[in-house]
């Protein structure tokens, strides 16, 4: 107990970190495996809406994977974690993690169209 | 939340707030006022034209809904105070759709008629 | 010599943000109706924000961390919810009402209606935001905000306050039925001064321009020297309506009426200084409003923020303006007087500064963030003492006012 406590404190509500410095959200909880032992294995963190609203209440998790069926949760294996704290820096750049899609998506559909935007640069660069 | 409401009566029968009626009448009578003073001051030289019309706007607004919320209002001594404090409001309400903003018309009349109207909505809650 | 600029850029920031459209209106009213026997709301008000943004410039130039992410980390998500639904809705109010206040100071300036000038006051702050970057928005506004000293020279012009006038300073003028009103007018003053929305702003504005420790000194002679400047105008705002306004039986209703005083004083030049120094600040808090909002939520969810990034960088953190200029819009429509919403928004954000505001305190008391600069029992008792005393006023005067019916 004492150790899933620490666990939680060094992993949920952090800020992630991507190797090339892009804020990827923050830790919404985790996800482990349960030994015949009784032990718990940690094996990812997860993130996005559905994972944040079973945070409000167990019960309304399914409800709230129902809805939106898991497309804006995302998974990201421990292993991947380079440094924990306040600030979880992962090995990888953020291309690498199925995380944020919802930036370029809003870019496309809405930001483009407002002058001043940047999207020819940000375009060229992709 | 809850014990905040429960507390109101309890408080406002101590008479800490006026009645509606009391604060509707006392604010039109506020209002004349400035609506007075900036026709005034138009006069004087004081005010842009352009601020005056906006004060105008602005005022022509607060006063049109006047007349509905003193009818709702409670709290009036008698029925016929709201018929006097509507028919005030009533006489000055042409004055208040077109003030004399101009040197060519009878503003000073205009003038003297929102102070007279002013001054009976106060003696109206005894202000 | 860039040190000393720095300093007095800060300074100047600070003046500018403290006037807007609830201190406008809850001035003129409070001047209007009790003379000078409100100043002293003004006066704990403004000890309040001057400790507050020196604790949230502190917390940033330590931590690194602005107040919106040191919620999150140190409450959790689910706690985070409370400070950010207080925020949402108060900033909701205060949003709609400053950019209301704009448009009413537009329409002053050119005679048109001010419901028409209102969606335009929206687009001109949404695009300010959009293009301007950090600096421009926090100096722009606080250099040309200024303009509200004249409201200081408007005293001396007209002779200072006489001595009836004075007396209410010490002996306010409060018959019993007008308690209900005093009260939520204090209430709104302690509100309209004490803005979540600039603690938000200041602690994330302290990671946008990279404060360290070094910047310790520079954030606390901004705190008290900007914003003791600010409450000088404001104040004197108070006095001019109490000169001016009272003696005349007017009440402050509407926001022109309340910038008659200045006509008094200075004639036509009078009205236009008003009319700007209205425009600029609330244009000013429409800004910091709109940002501290999308702050909170981007900092509360770990996005990607802050002005110095193209919007398509940081896409979730310049939708989230886009949305509430839209909602405020959207609230706009009903065409509610934007000095009586002022009011109002003033007194929710009042009695609702103790949950947007203990987790600040709890953190600002933490070693884990602050180190050897965690706040003095003094800063403590002082700041708690303030926003309870807000909390109370607010919560026992506004069901008076909103039951009954009144004001």
């Amino acid at each position: 107990m004492a150790r899933k406590l620490h666990v939680m404190r060094d992993l949920v509500d952090s800020q992630m970190l991507s190797a090339d410095g892009r804020e990827l959200g923050r830790v919404a909880d985790i996800a482990g495996t349960m030994a015949a032992d009784g032990s718990v294995e940690l094996t990812d963190i997860l993130t996005g809406p559905e994972a944040l609203v079973g945070r409000l209440g167990t019960r309304l998790r399914p409800a709230a994977t129902a809805l939106l069926r898991g497309r804006l949760e995302a998974r990201i294996p421990i292993s991947e974690v380079k440094t924990k704290g306040m600030v979880l820096r992962l090995k990888q750049d953020a291309e690498a993690y199925p995380v944020g899609d919802s930036e370029p998506w809003i870019v496309e559909h809405i930001l483009r169209f407002i002058p001043g935007s940047g999207y020819r640069a940000w375009k060229a660069e992709r | 939340m809850l014990s905040l409401v429960a507390l109101t009566p309890s408080v406002s029968g101590c008479e800490m707030v006026k009645s509606a009626y009391v604060s509707q009448v006392g604010g039109a009578a506020e209002e004349l006022a400035a609506v007075a003073t900036t026709l005034r001051l138009v006069h004087e030289g004081r005010v842009t034209r352009q601020y005056a019309q906006s004060t105008f706007a602005n005022y022509r607004e607060v006063l049109v809904s006047f007349e509905p919320k003193l009818r709702k209002a409670e709290g009036a001594p008698a029925p016929d105070s709201v018929v006097r404090a509507v028919s005030v409001s009533r006489g000055v309400a042409q004055v208040i759709e077109s003030p004399c903003l101009d040197d060519g018309c009878d503003w000073r009349g205009q003038l003297a008629a929102l102070e007279t109207a002013a001054a009976a909505l106060d003696e109206e809650v005894g202000g | 010599m860039k040190r000393l600029l720095d300093v007095a850029l800060g300074i100047l920031t600070a003046i500018g943000g403290f006037v807007d459209v609830g201190a406008v209106a809850t001035a003129g009213a409070a001047g209007a109706k009790f003379g000078l026997g409100l100043v002293w709301a003004f006066l704990l008000a403004t000890v309040a924000i001057m400790l507050l943004v020196e604790m949230s410039g502190r917390l940033t130039a330590v931590s690194g961390k602005p107040y919106a992410a040191a919620i999150r980390e140190h409450f959790g998500f689910k706690f985070y919810l409370l400070p950010l639904t207080s925020e949402l809705v108060a900033n909701g109010l205060m949003f709609t009402a400053e950019i209301g206040g704009v448009a009413i100071a537009l329409s002053l300036l050119t005679g048109i209606s001010w419901h028409l000038l209102f969606p335009v006051a929206a687009i001109a702050v949404f695009l300010t935001v959009w293009f301007a970057s950090f600096e421009v928005i926090e100096n722009g506004p606080a250099i040309l905000g200024l303009v509200t000293l004249s409201f200081v020279a408007a005293i001396v012009v007209l002779g200072g306050p006489p001595r009836e006038v004075v007396v209410t300073l010490w002996k306010p003028d409060v018959k019993p039925d007008d308690l209900g009103e005093y009260m939520f007018l204090a209430a709104a003053i302690l509100g309209a001064i004490i803005s979540p929305y600039l603690i938000f702003f200041y602690s994330s504005g302290a990671r946008e321009e990279g404060w360290s420790r070094r910047s310790l000194g520079l954030n606390k002679m901004t705190a008290i020297i900007g914003m003791g400047f600010g409450s000088v105008t404001a104040i004197a705002l108070v006095t001019l309506s109490a000169m001016v306004l009272g003696p005349m039986h007017i009440g402050g209703g509407t926001l022109g009426e309340v910038g008659l005083s200045m006509a008094t004083a200075f004639g036509r030049t009078g009205t236009v200084l008003f009319a700007l120094a209205l425009l600029i600040t609330c244009f000013g808090a429409c800004l910091e409003v709109s940002l501290s909002m999308s702050y909170n939520l981007a900092q509360g969810l770990g996005w990607r923020w802050g002005e110095h990034h193209k919007p398509v960088e940081a896409a979730r953190f310049n939708l989230t303006i886009i949305v509430y200029v839209l909602v405020a819009v959207a609230i706009g429509l009903l065409g509610v007087d934007p000095l009586q919403l002022a009011l109002l928004g003033s007194a929710v954000t009042a009695l609702l500064l103790p949950v947007a505001l203990s987790p600040f305190l709890v953190i600002m008391n933490d070693k884990h963030y602050l180190g050897d600069d965690t706040n003095g029992w003094i800063s403590n008792v002082g700041t708690i003492g303030i926003i309870v005393m807000a909390f109370i006023v607010a919560a026992v005067s506004m069901p008076l006012l909103v039951l009954t019916g009144g004001a």
